[in-house]
């Protein structure tokens, strides 16, 4: 009798969020198992393509919430009316059928899921992952944008333009067009590095939650502004080096750094750069240790809490 | 045995009690949306989400690049496909009298995914492309309704075009341009997309055609003064394009 009154205690504990998480893996693996194809293999569109960054997002936020399971556990049980709400927009989303709705959708009911289950400190709690997700969630918001970066794309053309001038090649730049004898290279809003700006920016934001730098506002904001800046100057030299390859006829290099495993090899030499300058401001930024020691604390009371 | 149920009932009532309101309502709500939106896609192996709805009449719009497009009231002179930036477009040189004439060049949708991205910019490089130099300057927005009419229904669109002055070192053009599609026209993509998702929420599609209208004016001369015909014959583009392959719905 003993025995069987203490049966329903762990099954309790175990086999709700295990109930909660086996239909969530039900309703959404087909459609991550859709985005990871048309990350890895690029079979859906430019757009999706955008979103790569979640081949890598996703699994780590999976990770900061499994981390996070026994603070989540000591949560009390708190239903907040929002919770229902981003359950109802998810689920109208989802069962839309439309593409990009229903992507939406995953953020929303894992939002709400939280909101509903924990309220607001569960929400709190799970931010970080949730915002990696909505980051990662594939929308149609990069082809919006693409009109609107075309100053950006003359910028880097006439950049680009200079700097081959300076090293005594014959380029003469239009708008966003590098004409270099027959021959045209055009900076569409792809090449100008946009997809890679997104990319390094996501990548920009895990580094400073691995490091635990989040919390200090002037680290982040340095580190998210030199991102910027290194994606910016990075294609620039590309380009120029785009327009350089293609003009001189140098074909096969011209492919392999524009759509070969160059140019992935070019990605990830700026992504290093980025984790330096991580590096750097760690080491220059920190000087103040009494801040440091005090937001530390911080984290401790709150994870005693 | 009833002693064994009792104890089976109790086992389910303090569960019952301890797991709260909350959680079931949760539970029912994740079950009731596998049942209603992934069941039937596990049971199919087709997923609704996988693609936006098809566009119909993709061939009939892919068409127009071989065959030309009648415009009522334009007589037309030659037309032929032509590539301009990776794209496949139609050239067509109409004319009304022999003092009136226009050259069109059209980029129909080509698939599904197909849309509208930076068409006037890629029409610009062809330009220079040609002729090595052009340039462009008076930009305005203008206005104007296209009336399609047939024996079932009449509807009339509005249409947002740029209108500018072009010219490279043998003439100088009136240029008007814009995305058309069957409920209207604007030179911004981002319309479009909005006229499509709301065409999707039906299970349908706003297809669209990149319209790009020339019209040869005196050596630097103002645009303004040849908008009455610009307007006409981007009306009788937009109504033509509604009529045939964008297939107006009402």
């Amino acid at each position: 009798m003993e025995l069987k009154q203490k049966l329903p205690v762990p099954i309790e504990q175990y086999w709700f969020p295990g109930a909660i998480a086996l239909i969530l893996g039900a309703i959404y693996t087909p459609l991550i198992v859709h985005w990871y194809d048309g990350w890895i293999n690029k079979s859906i569109s430019i757009e999706h393509e955008y979103f790569s960054h979640g081949v890598i997002g996703l699994p780590f936020a999976a990770y900061i919430v499994w981390t996070n399971r026994h603070q989540w556990h000591k949560l009390p049980n708190n239903a907040h009316p929002l919770g229902a709400f981003f359950l109802a927009l998810g689920g109208v989303l989802y069962l839309s059928g439309l593409p990009e709705l229903v992507n939406l959708s995953f953020p929303a009911i894992l939002t709400g899921v939280c909101l509903w289950l924990k309220g607001i400190e569960g929400f709190r709690l799970q931010a970080f992952p949730l915002l990696l997700v909505f980051l990662a969630t594939p929308t149609e918001i990069p082809y919006l944008i693409e009109p609107y970066i075309l100053p950006l794309q003359s910028f880097i053309a006439t950049i680009a333009g200079f700097i081959l001038h300076v090293l005594g090649m014959d380029v003469t730049v239009e708008q966003i067009y590098l004409f270099s004898g027959e021959r045209i290279v055009e900076v569409a809003p792809h090449c100008a590095g946009l997809k890679m700006l997104f990319t390094s920016l996501y990548v920009a934001l895990m580094l400073l939650y691995w490091t635990g730098a989040l919390v200090e506002r002037t680290k982040t904001v340095a580190l998210l502004i030199g991102t910027v800046a290194i994606s910016v100057i990075a294609n620039i030299i590309r380009n120029a080096l785009l327009t350089f390859l293609h003009g001189t006829g140098r074909e096969s290099l011209f492919h392999w750094m524009h759509e070969g495993w160059g140019g992935d090899l070019y990605s990830a030499g700026m992504l290093g750069l980025v984790v330096l300058l991580l590096m750097w401001i760690e080491k220059n930024f920190s000087e103040i240790p009494d801040e440091t020691a005090l937001a530390s604390a911080n984290d401790e009371q709150q994870a005693n809490d | 045995m009833s002693s064994w149920t009792n104890d089976f009932g109790q086992m389910t009532n303090k569960l019952l009690q301890r797991m709260q309101f909350s959680r079931i309502i949760l539970l029912l709500f994740l079950v009731g949306l596998i049942g209603i939106g992934t069941v039937p896609g596990y049971l199919s192996g087709k997923w609704r989400w996988t693609s936006p709805p098809p566009v119909t009449n993709l061939k009939q719009l892919q068409a127009i690049r071989k065959s030309g497009l009648d415009i009522p009231g334009w007589q037309t002179l030659t037309h032929r496909e032509i590539p301009i930036s990776g794209h496949k477009w139609l050239f067509q040189a109409i004319e009304r009298d022999a003092n009136e004439m226009a050259l069109l060049l059209l980029q129909p949708q080509n698939s599904s995914r197909d849309r509208p991205r930076v068409a006037w910019v890629d029409i610009n490089g062809f330009q220079r492309q040609l002729y090595s130099r052009w340039e462009t300057d008076s930009y305005q927005t203008k206005l104007f309704s296209a009336t399609f009419d047939n024996t079932n229904s009449q509807k009339t669109v509005e249409v947002r075009a740029r209108f500018f002055r072009g010219w490279h070192q043998q003439q100088t053009y009136a240029a008007l341009q814009w995305y058309a599609w069957p409920n209207g026209g604007d030179p911004s993509p981002d319309r479009w997309f909005w006229a499509d998702r709301m065409a999707q929420g039906k299970g349908d599609r706003a297809p669209w055609v990149a319209v790009c209208v020339l019209i040869p004016i005196e050596p630097l001369g103002e645009i303004e003064e040849i908008w009455p015909l610009a307007q006409s014959l981007g009306a009788a583009t937009q109504a033509a394009l509604m009529a045939g392959p964008l297939k107006f719905k009402r």
